[in-house]
């Protein structure tokens, strides 16, 4: 198995607007710069590419013209193509905003078309004789499930910092890091990180790749002669904030929209754990076999999420929040957020379509296999598919491939908070999910 | 106080794009080394002026212009106090001009617009105070005059390496390598303007990207003053430099070699320099009409006939066609004179030939001078008078600027000078 590195920088024009509120944030400057990074498979007979790039979202569109333009370059299937979006939320908005009207210039958008092939291309131009190991550390503290029941009995996502209102977590992070170590024959070696938990630790208006930017920046310093890639893992429900926070952590980081706290500070802090993980395992890597790629996807259908009953109180809403009349709903800072987002997902949505396709992606490199599926999975998913995964070593990564937003547990439909009330998908596109990637999972075994 | 900032910008295009420089079309298959551009802002007493230096062939007045008009949009720098440069690759951007209505080539000048702006915008929000040094050294072998008598009498451009009919080379050179260094108050490194003439062209045949020696020399002032420290290499008036031997074979990536011999002069030149003591900060940039070569008929049907002759030049008497189908009414360029206290920072329009710059030096008001040529939008040769009485000059074609505008152009920038210092 021969492997190749590239990364190429993807920052956008200062003024650019940024993606991943719902405000108005147009770029002011550059805190660390946004890359898109590719590490290039090939076995003699076959080839693939894993791509990470430091965007928040994606339309479907992009991720069609990535793999178009890759595969008019290089002679490789478009199934064999893995691009994970980074989610950071202080990078540039790509095409049309989730949240607003404003959208991304087509220079823009042709210069990132040609930055994710040419990257696909250096990578391939890079192939060395490769050896893999794999290792799982944990990054402790870091991670916070964000979906709270309130003592009231109700359920919010993100209710604040040292909110007396707090009951308990709904829910657990999954803090395990994976790591797999491509040492290369001649050439620089390869960290392939992944790790699930939002990366929104910054805010602002400077342009960041928030705590993954520090990852891969820390390890590439620490460890002489190696680059690193970072691979988003499931994450819809997970986030950085601590709602009791250390002193330490609060005076790292002050309150930013939706009253998180956020700071490039944090988002160093969450890069040195992580990092640190890595580190810690990362001489005493158990080698896995990578003798042969292949690769396969798999299109589900996951039902839509339309509530017409509800069309009326929802264009209230709507309504109020677009002529600036905030002050009339009875919703301030995430629930006024939660309260907007599920209108909008109900006005969106009452005239269908019916169901969402999503497109399931296996990348198996020997005994590895990369499991890819769009959107935001809640960590729960996550770990149902690597507990059904028949491969020893699966690094499962949400945004890839294909679009989508929130994807919730069926329970968290009952439970209520941002995601579940916003997520354009149905109860049950959980189950569909796993029950899909599982499928595709053991068709490559 | 004296405050600077510097940032470079990645401005590397993207993959089978042609690299401007030759007739040719070359597209690039790969990148050696990234292409950038670097910015330096400097503030004294509410007067703000930029630098900016691209990797790319020649900065045309269109993306000029728009480059200033992005700086004005976001900052509080006035666009007469940008001086705005290529460093002449011959492994970079493509020419705008050509095929404009490409739309890949459309969106690539917008984002390379974009970017050129952001990195004089970014150096603007990071400026601090700073220590101004000056430092010269020089370097003789790395440059040379590439017009040669041949045995035949005439003086010809580029004969070839290793031609048996060459007997001398017939003009000068400037070896100076003069460095401007900025460091903060407690001794930490921020950046360097440096200048040389000789031409950007010396890669060889590896069809990808480079900065050329300039983009070695950058990487290895990173690893001496570390990862942020921002390289800013203004070209010399080297219409007439280049860097062949032609005493010797060919030598593919020279560039390596150049870099390697610039370097630890540049580096002799910072550790020599010295502290220039509460510095001023003044710029003036003037336009200037420039008419073009209108040669008569005769020569120009004597010159077709020498280019058809020479299978390389072949695209000359194209150019010579074109010019005769649309004859312009000449062109405005700039001049600009930089003061950073008893330093002066030249900047000329197109490539303007080494002798108009020794005889600056000479008439400078100070003998610390530092010469940026291809700036402030403008491209082409601008060869000594003399050389548009020999057949075979390259240089001095009738698509070009007319034969006074070398001497135009020294006039103008000597005044400048003057009343600036």
């Amino acid at each position: 198995m021969k492997t190749g590195f590239a990364k190429i920088c993807i920052n956008p024009p200062y003024g650019a607007p940024i993606s991943g509120y719902y405000e108005e944030r147009l770029t002011k400057g550059i805190l660390d710069s946004l890359y898109t990074r590719a590490v290039a498979f090939d076995d003699g007979k076959k080839k693939a590419v894993v791509i990470a790039v430091d965007l928040c979202t994606l339309a479907q569109k992009y991720y069609d013209a990535f793999k178009k333009a890759i595969c008019e370059a290089i002679d490789i299937d478009k199934d064999a193509i893995f691009i994970n979006c980074s989610h950071t939320h202080t990078g540039p908005i790509v095409g049309k905003d989730f949240a607003s009207e404003r959208h991304s210039t087509e220079a823009y958008d042709a210069f990132l078309i040609s930055c994710v092939r040419d990257a696909a291309v250096y990578a391939f131009a890079d192939m060395k004789e490769s050896k893999f190991g794999t290792a799982k550390a944990q990054a402790k503290n870091i991670s916070f499930v964000r979906r709270y029941r309130m003592k009231d009995g109700s359920v919010a996502t993100n209710p604040g910092v040292n909110n007396p209102e707090i009951d308990h977590a709904l829910g657990t992070p999954n803090e395990t890091v994976k790591l797999v170590k491509i040492e290369r024959e001649g050439g620089e070696n390869i960290f392939i990180v992944n790790f699930g938990t939002h990366s929104d630790c910054v805010g602002g208006e400077y342009i960041s790749a928030d705590y993954i930017g520090y990852v891969c920046d820390i390890l590439e310093s620490a460890v002489p002669n190696t680059k690193c890639i970072f691979l988003l893992g499931a994450q819809g429900d997970v986030n950085h904030v601590n709602v009791n926070p250390t002193k330490g952590e609060s005076a790292i980081s002050k309150i930013d929209f939706d009253s998180v706290p956020r700071s490039i500070k944090h988002a160093e802090h969450m890069g040195r754990i992580i990092a640190g993980a890595v580190l810690s395992v990362c001489s005493i890597t158990e080698e896995v076999k990578a003798d042969e790629i292949s690769f396969a996807s798999k299109r589900i259908d996951l039902p839509s999420h339309q509530e017409n009953h509800r069309l009326e109180e929802a264009k209230k809403i709507h309504d109020l929040y677009e002529a600036g009349r905030t002050d009339e709903l009875p919703f301030k800072e995430m629930a006024l957020t939660t309260a907007v987002a599920e209108a909008r997902r109900i006005l969106k949505l009452q005239n269908g379509p019916e169901s969402f396709p999503f497109y399931l992606s296996a990348v198996k490199i020997g005994d590895l296999v990369f499991a890819g599926i769009g959107g935001e999975p809640f960590t729960e998913i996550g770990n149902r598919i690597c507990d059904a995964s028949p491969f020893e070593e699966t690094i499962l990564c949400c945004l890839t491939n294909t679009a989508g937003g929130y994807i919730p547990t069926t329970q968290a439909y009952s439970e209520g908070g941002y995601e579940a009330r916003s997520s354009s998908l149905k109860p049950g596109g959980d189950d569909i999910m796993v029950k899909g990637m599982t499928e595709l999972l053991n068709e490559l075994k | 106080m004296f405050k600077a900032g510097f940032y470079e910008v990645d401005i590397t295009p993207p993959l089978y794009m042609n690299m401007a420089g030759y007739p040719q079309i070359r597209l690039a298959e790969t990148v050696l080394d990234n292409l950038y551009a670097r910015a330096a802002v400097f503030e004294q007493c509410g007067t703000k002026v930029a630098i900016l230096s691209v990797d790319m062939c020649s900065l045309q007045k269109s993306e000029y212009d728009d480059i200033l008009d992005r700086i004005e949009q976001y900052t509080d720098i006035k666009r007469e106090n940008v001086l705005a440069c290529a460093d002449h690759t011959h492994k970079g951007y493509p020419y705008f001009t050509v095929n404009a209505q490409d739309e890949k080539i459309r969106a690539l000048r917008e984002i390379f617009v974009c970017r050129a702006a952001d990195c004089v915008i970014l150096a603007n929000q990071k400026l601090e105070d700073v220590k101004v040094k000056y430092g010269e050294e020089s370097e003789s072998t790395v440059a040379r005059n590439r017009d040669y008598l041949m045995k035949d009498g005439t003086t010809r451009t580029n004969p070839g390496r290793l031609n048996p009919d060459i007997v001398k080379n017939v003009g000068n050179i400037d070896p100076s390598l003069p460095v401007l260094f900025f460091e903060t108050e407690d001794g930490n490194p921020k950046g360097a303007v440096f200048s040389y003439a000789c031409h950007q062209d010396c890669v060889g045949l590896e069809k990808g990207y480079s900065g050329d020696y300039a983009s070695l020399i950058s990487k290895k002032m990173k690893k001496q003053f570390g990862d942020d420290f921002v390289c800013i290499f203004l070209l010399g008036c080297c219409g007439d430099i280049n860097h062949v031997d032609v005493t010797r074979d060919f030598i593919d990536k020279q560039y390596r070699e150049i870099a390697d011999k610039l370097f630890p002069k540049i580096i002799s030149a910072i550790e020599n320099s010295e502290e220039i003591k509460n510095p001023d900060l003044k710029n003036i940039k003037e336009p200037l009409h420039i008419e073009y070569f209108n040669a008569d008929e005769k020569t120009l049907e004597d010159r077709i006939k020498v280019y058809t002759d020479m299978k390389n030049w072949y695209w000359i008497r194209d150019m010579i066609n074109l010019y005769l189908k649309d004859k312009s009414e000449g062109v405005e360029l700039n001049v600009q004179c930089i003061k950073i206290g008893d330093c002066l920072i030249y900047a000329v329009p197109g490539e303007v030939f080494v002798d108009f710059q020794l005889e600056i030096k000479k008439n400078s008001p100070t003998e610390r001078n530092i010469f940026a040529s291809l700036a402030n939008g403008s491209s082409g040769y601008i060869p000594t008078p003399e050389v548009f009485n020999n057949l075979y000059s390259y240089e001095a074609i009738p698509r070009g600027y007319a034969q006074d505008t070398g001497v135009r152009v020294k006039e103008k920038i000597m005044e400048i000078a003057k009343k600036i210092f």
